[in-house]
């Protein structure tokens, strides 16, 4: 007991201090929503006021003549910039201001935003970010200088493609495909860390947007032991039906990542390359049930009669339902016109019957 | 020596949340920071993007069910089903699903992989604008159940299990499906998401367009509650890759992971919890790399419960829940072989979720004993209490601190002052009959209860902006 008084002072002390915390807190959240309320009023305040003048700008009949020599640029700054102070605040929201716009306008309102973007040198203030330690600051300048279509930094994007943070390589990697779609062969050789699902969604929509004709040269990297690189060229080479490739592919059924052999079956089928049916039904029986079950869609699209056998006695000998139910969808997509298979199997057994009456109503989808 | 334990304990309770919320505030600005770069229009435009069945599993929902099921239709995403299960509903549910979705029985073979009551009928509609819809008519099963027939039926790779009376953001589904598309070297089987409080917020079309705090009092706690629940804990833990609980409300699964697992256990009033848990453990047990990822956005809003006697039953039915899968997996209690959450997160349910409740309930019993027979030394006492308030005081703080500079979703100052306001009396009003119910909820289980308990709902009627 004699150890309480010390105890009470120390556990007193700790009472003001928690409290003093507690009132601090609660001062800086009403405070910082109070600033938080004025910053983003000047903020959108700052963005009308560019947007007007910019659009007044570019939609002026002189516009050439106003950028025509430095010093009239630099007329130009002074009246954006010297609004609001030489400060990074004011350059930031001038570039989103004039991406933003970027994005929505085209033809000559378009290419004479990319004027002012270079002309007033901000392409620097983009640059400059790539060299911030701060992740995000570096995003926002790949960001900036994608969108803004500067290629001649196009190397200096490139060096992060590998980059150990994975949002700075994600935005590093689309922006170099988005400032030259032909980077996709450098970028496939350059890269030697996972590309994940969400990039490649992101990439093909890239590819997409840019109407790319020649995408790569993706043989020398399916034997890549970076399974999600592998997966990236087939998933490319199945989305563009590559067929170039059938051959290629063909190895890749035998490739130890799981997705990337699903992946594989699937594009065997679609390039129609009949001479794997043989290798599939052999070893049909020792593959897990996933690469079973996308074996017997392959068969589907395959569209064989002679494969009709095979998938029947699937339906007669598995012990699994989804194995014979995914069977019999592709016997019926097979023999569409007849469906004698089906029907035979209708009255097989109860299981067979609901399985037969599921796949021939057309109100399920 | 026992005093020193029992300080040492509570020592450690306090800490271990400080450290979480610091975790948590850290990871919570990353992330804020993470998702500005996030275009989430390219998944939407994108025809290769995962698919997902949303599994609502209903019961006696007449009143509102036709109207939220439309929300869930409308949700941004390019490849989605809705699979509405109705619980043997004894009220006209499905009547009304079949009335106002033009719904036709068909003849849906489906696979029993996971046992579930029979299904009486599947219901597609004839109508094309609804070709997303697909509804289960059912034995009453309870929601573990219903859950357990949706996964039957469902026919995408991951799942969305929700409540079908819970309102759905509208880009719920894209940010649920990023983390399983994002990770490169370890499969995603499950992601969390947020649940915040729904009433008194304006709601229009099945949507909230405006956040407000709630009028009722009992509401108010529990928007603290969840604040700190969601925000200051879970992000942390999914950071440290030990999450276990996902809202039962609102969770996004790995299909063949949770079918593998053996689906959702019917056997207990936690099924939420018990599902993570025994996916985890699969993963662990079959060696393979995996993790539970959170997405701290407000997702997902429900209706909390606005009287006492509804939540006694809610929080008891959670107690329960949270034994019943503790004890259902105690062979992960300190086994390396369940990495971290056997080593960390499991014990840590187990002694600040489970056994801290009781501890303090003894300690307030006692604490009135001593004060009977005058055997109390008041100023310690005293002091000790004052840190104690003061310690929630400070936690609820950063709580709000980090809602602030997160979400911010009180537009208002005045709400603010109010959240503020709650997190000064909660620990006085609200916490003691938290810590009451937990109590109660161990009675419960010991006298072997095993029923959810009916919660009644007010509904959002009240607050919702009629129909231009």
């Amino acid at each position: 007991m004699s150890d309480y008084p010390y105890l009470i002072r120390f556990v007193i002390i700790l009472n003001i201090l928690l409290f003093i915390t507690f009132i601090v807190l609660s001062f800086v959240i009403l405070v910082m929503r109070l600033r938080r309320d004025e910053a983003k009023k000047k903020l959108v305040e700052m963005d009308k006021l560019y947007y007007d003048m910019l659009l007044e700008l570019v939609f002026e009949d002189d516009f050439n003549e106003k950028i025509s020599t430095p010093e009239k640029v630099n007329d130009l700054r002074r009246l954006f910039l010297g609004k609001y102070a030489y400060t990074d605040i004011s350059k930031n929201a001038l570039v989103e201001v004039i991406a933003k716009l970027y994005v929505n306008l085209s033809g000559d309102a378009g290419q004479r935003l990319k004027d002012i973007y270079m002309q007033m040198e901000l392409y620097k203030h983009s640059r400059k970010k790539l060299s911030s330690v701060e992740w995000d600051i570096k995003v926002q300048g790949i960001k900036e200088i994608a969108l803004m279509g500067v290629i001649a930094y196009v190397d200096d994007v490139g060096k992060f493609i590998n980059d150990s943070h994975s949002i700075v390589r994600r935005e590093a990697r689309l922006a170099f495909l988005q400032l030259d779609p032909k980077n996709l062969q450098t970028f496939i050789d350059k890269t030697t860390t996972h590309i994940s699902y969400w990039e490649i969604i992101n990439i093909i929509d890239v590819i997409n947007s840019n109407m790319m004709e020649y995408l790569a040269n993706f043989a020398p990297r399916f034997d890549s032991e970076l399974s999600s690189l592998v997966y990236f060229c087939l998933k490319i080479t199945n989305y563009y039906m590559l067929a170039d490739y059938a051959q290629a592919i063909s190895y890749l059924y035998m490739y130890p990542n799981t997705g990337v052999k699903l992946l594989a079956i699937q594009t065997i089928a679609l390039f129609g390359n009949t001479k794997m049916k043989g290798t599939f039904k052999e070893r049909y029986n020792e593959e897990p049930d996933s690469v079973k079950i996308e074996i017997i869609r392959a068969f589907k699209i395959f569209g064989d009669e002679e494969d009709i056998s095979f998938l029947s006695s699937i339906v007669l000998n598995s012990s699994a339902n989804n194995m014979r139910f995914e069977a019999l969808k592709s016997i019926n997509e097979i023999e569409k016109m007849d469906r004698s298979t089906l029907f035979r199997f209708k009255d097989k057994d109860p299981e067979l019957s609901k399985m037969v009456r599921h796949i021939l109503d057309e109100r399920i989808l | 020596m026992f005093e020193v334990w029992i300080l040492f304990f509570a020592i450690t309770v306090m800490s271990s949340y400080i450290l979480l919320a610091v975790y948590s505030y850290k990871e919570l600005s990353y992330y804020m920071k993470k998702n500005s770069f996030v275009d989430y229009d390219c998944i939407l435009r994108s025809t290769i993007a995962p698919s997902v069945s949303m599994i609502a599993p209903a019961y006696n929902e007449s009143m509102t069910i036709v109207e939220n099921i439309r929300s869930m239709l409308t949700l941004y995403y390019a490849n989605f089903e809705v699979v509405v299960v109705n619980d043997g509903s004894k009220d006209d549910s499905l009547q009304k699903l079949i009335d106002a979705y033009d719904l036709q029985p068909v003849d849906f073979y489906i696979d029993y992989k996971i046992k579930s009551k029979p299904i009486r009928n599947v219901y597609k509609s004839i109508n094309p604008a609804f070709y997303k819809l697909t509804v289960v008519d059912k034995e009453n099963g309870g929601k573990a159940d219903a859950l357990n027939a949706g996964m039957n039926v469902a026919r995408n790779d991951l799942f969305l299990a929700t409540d079908v009376d819970c309102i759905i953001e509208e880009d719920a589904i894209l940010k649920m499906v990023k983390p399983f598309i994002e990770e490169t070297e370890k499969r995603v089987i499950a992601t969390g998401g947020v649940v915040r409080i729904a009433n008194s917020c304006v709601i229009s079309m099945g949507r909230i367009v405006e956040v407000k705090f709630p009028t009722n009092f009992w509401a108010r706690f529990q928007v603290m509650e969840y604040i700190r629940a969601f925000l200051l804990g879970r992000m942390a833990w999914a950071h440290l890759d030990g999450l276990m609980l996902i809202s039962g409300a609102f969770g996004m699964f790995d299909k063949e992971i949770a079918m593998l697992a053996g689906g959702y256990d019917t056997k207990t009033v936690g099924e939420d919890m018990e599902l993570v848990v025994r996916m985890r453990s699969y993963m662990h047990e079959h060696d393979l790399k995996y993790t539970v990822a959170f997405i701290p956005d407000p997702l997902c809003w429900t209706e909390a419960p606005q009287t006492l006697k509804v939540l006694s039953r809610q929080r008891t039915r959670w107690t329960r829940g949270t034994i019943e899968t503790l004890l259902a997996h105690k062979k992960v209690f300190f086994n390396p072989n369940y990495g971290l959450m056997g080593m960390l997160s499991y014990p840590y349910w187990f002694f600040f979720e489970w056994l801290a409740p009781i501890l303090e309930f003894f300690g307030i019993a006692f604490t009135l004993v001593m004060v009977l027979i005058g055997q109390v030394y008041w100023m310690f006492f005293l002091t000790l209490l004052a840190a104690v308030y003061c310690y929630a005081l400070f936690f609820s703080s950063l709580a709000i601190f980090a809602e602030e500079n997160s979400y911010h979703q009180y537009t208002k100052e005045s709400e603010i002052r109010k959240v503020i306001l709650t997190s000064v009396l909660e620990p006085f009003l609200f916490h003691p009959l938290s810590v009451y119910w937990s109590v109660k909820g161990n009675i419960e289980k010991m006298r072997g209860k095993k029923n959810w308990g009916t919660m009644t709902r007010v509904g959002f009627a009240a607050n919702t902006k009629p129909k231009k």
